[in-house]
């Protein structure tokens, strides 16, 4: 069989993935945020805003769908690798036009409401100085194990350095079949066990992140959304942890199999392969429909009546809803306010180059190997 | 505790926090012992300039509120204070402008008295002073 045209079967599970999340952003957001923009508590049950809710289902179905079948169908007729990833980026290019669609329509509504007379207008911050004691995060210590895999990779791979065959491979068929082989040097038998450390780094980068991330309090409900805050940060913090974890063992018989140290079948192979990325993103998205952006969909089990305070209106921060933009604020990463997670503050320098690093850090490594 | 701030409010940030740490340590939410977060964190999390926290905490040692540790967290002092000489000579200072303005807009002596007197013993029942 044709390994080519095994290979571009892989973009469907992750365009149908892709599809689900974009049918779901709204569902992810904190409740206050609507497409991007900061809805006073008292307004969420306006029609209007419930209408633009639903309007947002349609047009995302009526767009994207013919798009999927469209793209299904380029990618099984022309069998090019090029066509799967254009279809990615163009993906992710609709859903976020349809999205600033919404955002303006929002902000539309917005300028229309009259302010609620009882609450207090004013651009309030609240923040607890207890949020970060208790507990509200897994301990860091559950990378340990992790570590000890990733350290095992290298040792392993390095006692048994001379048993690596004189040519390992780099490119596998969907079947598990070796198509392509390089020379056997240093950092070829190596790149494997640096991709795993490499990982392992970046999910205990964004286990600091959730730590140190601003606290999500919504003045109206003070105490209510501390407590999702906190149950969000310690769910996604674990979460962390067991994918670190996960992708550590992963990489470890990945790069074993490759390096020739252990054999699995190719069967093993493919599913490990294709299966482990696929079970990341449906667990993310499982997970992120049930907490929702900072705890938004968590029950808590309290019942608190809504304050006099107002919420803090910070839309002109946010450029098209979606990028945050403030130079006064001295923080790095901040929630999202699409979907779930963290993004950059472009407002600070240090963004820039952490936006570089990620930029400049695969091209060196590429450049390493070749 | 509870921190609130407003942007928009007339009263410059700094003092709205240095009012209300030192109000939760009257009303006894800050505890002897207890922990505020470092400045880069507070400042992070009100999305506040990081020299408006350090004045604030600065401010806050120098009258004996806080104690910094290791230039990192701020831990609230021993309550309550010892009593300062030069504290009793600022507070007629600080409450002339209050009083006069109470007298301008003729609100009698015993009502503002019964207005001091409330607030104050606010702080009495709730504080954790006992000791």
């Amino acid at each position: 069989m044709n390994p080519d045209f095994d290979i571009q079967f892989m973009y469907y599970p992750y365009l149908i993935c892709l599809f689900i999340i974009g049918y779901l952003i709204p569902l992810f957001s904190r409740a206050t945020i609507v497409f991007g923009v900061k809805i006073p508590s008292d307004q969420l049950a306006n029609p209007e805003i419930v209408q633009l809710k639903e309007n947002y289902k349609r047009y995302y179905l009526m767009i994207m769908i013919p798009f999927v079948i469209l793209l299904f169908f380029a990618i099984y007729s022309y069998r090019n690798n090029l066509i799967g990833i254009l279809g990615i980026f163009l993906y992710t290019y609709l859903i976020a036009s349809i999205y600033v669609h919404f955002n303006s329509k929002a902000k539309q509504i917005k300028a229309g409401f009259i302010p609620d007379p009882e609450i207090e207008i004013g651009q309030n911050i609240v923040i607890d100085t207890n949020f970060r004691k208790g507990k509200y995060l897994v301990t860091w210590l559950w990378f340990i194990p992790s570590f000890i895999v990733v350290t095992f990779n290298f040792l392993f791979t390095y006692i048994n350095y001379n048993k690596v065959p004189a040519v390992i491979a780099d490119r596998f068929s969907m079947s598990g079949k070796e198509i392509h082989f390089i020379s056997k040097t240093f950092i070829h038998v190596f790149t494997l066990p640096f991709t795993s450390a490499f990982t392992l780094a970046i999910f205990v980068g964004i286990y600091f992140i959730i730590k140190r991330a601003k606290q999500q309090i919504n003045p109206e409900f003070p105490e209510t959304t501390k407590l999702q805050d906190r149950s969000f940060r310690y769910l996604w913090s674990g979460y962390m942890i067991i994918l670190a974890f996960a992708l550590s063992v992963y990489f470890l018989f990945i790069s074993l199999h490759v390096d020739r140290l252990l054999i699995l079948s190719n069967q093993i192979f493919t599913v490990l392969i294709i299966g482990l990325p696929l079970l990341i993103i449906i667990s993310a998205i499982i997970l992120g429909v049930k907490t929702g952006q900072s705890g938004s969909r968590l029950k808590v089990n309290i019942k608190e009546q809504r304050t006099e305070v107002g919420d803090i209106n910070d839309d002109d921060y946010w450029k098209l809803g979606m990028l945050y933009f403030n130079p006064k604020d001295p923080s790095i990463f901040v929630p999202k306010r699409i979907g779930i997670g963290w993004t950059l503050n472009f407002g600070h320098p240090v963004s820039f180059i952490m936006l570089l690093a990620i930029l400049v850090i695969p091209l060196v490594v590429v450049s390493l190997l070749k | 505790m509870v921190l609130k701030i407003d942007l928009t409010s007339e009263q410059p940030l700094y003092s709205q926090l240095r009012d209300q740490i030192i109000e939760g340590i009257a009303l006894g939410s800050l505890k002897e012992g207890e922990s505020l977060p470092s400045v880069r964190q507070m400042a992070e999390d009100l999305g506040i300039n990081l020299h408006t926290v350090n004045k604030v905490y600065s401010i806050l040692e120098q009258d004996g509120f806080l104690i910094m540790r290791q230039r990192k967290s701020a831990v609230v002092q021993k309550f309550p204070l010892r009593p300062d000489k030069s504290y009793l000579k600022k507070l007629p200072q600080q409450l002339k402008p209050i009083i006069a303005e109470v007298y301008c807009r003729q609100i009698s002596e015993p009502e503002f008295i019964a207005i001091c007197k409330e607030i104050y013993s606010s702080f009495k029942t709730e504080a954790g002073n006992e000791s």
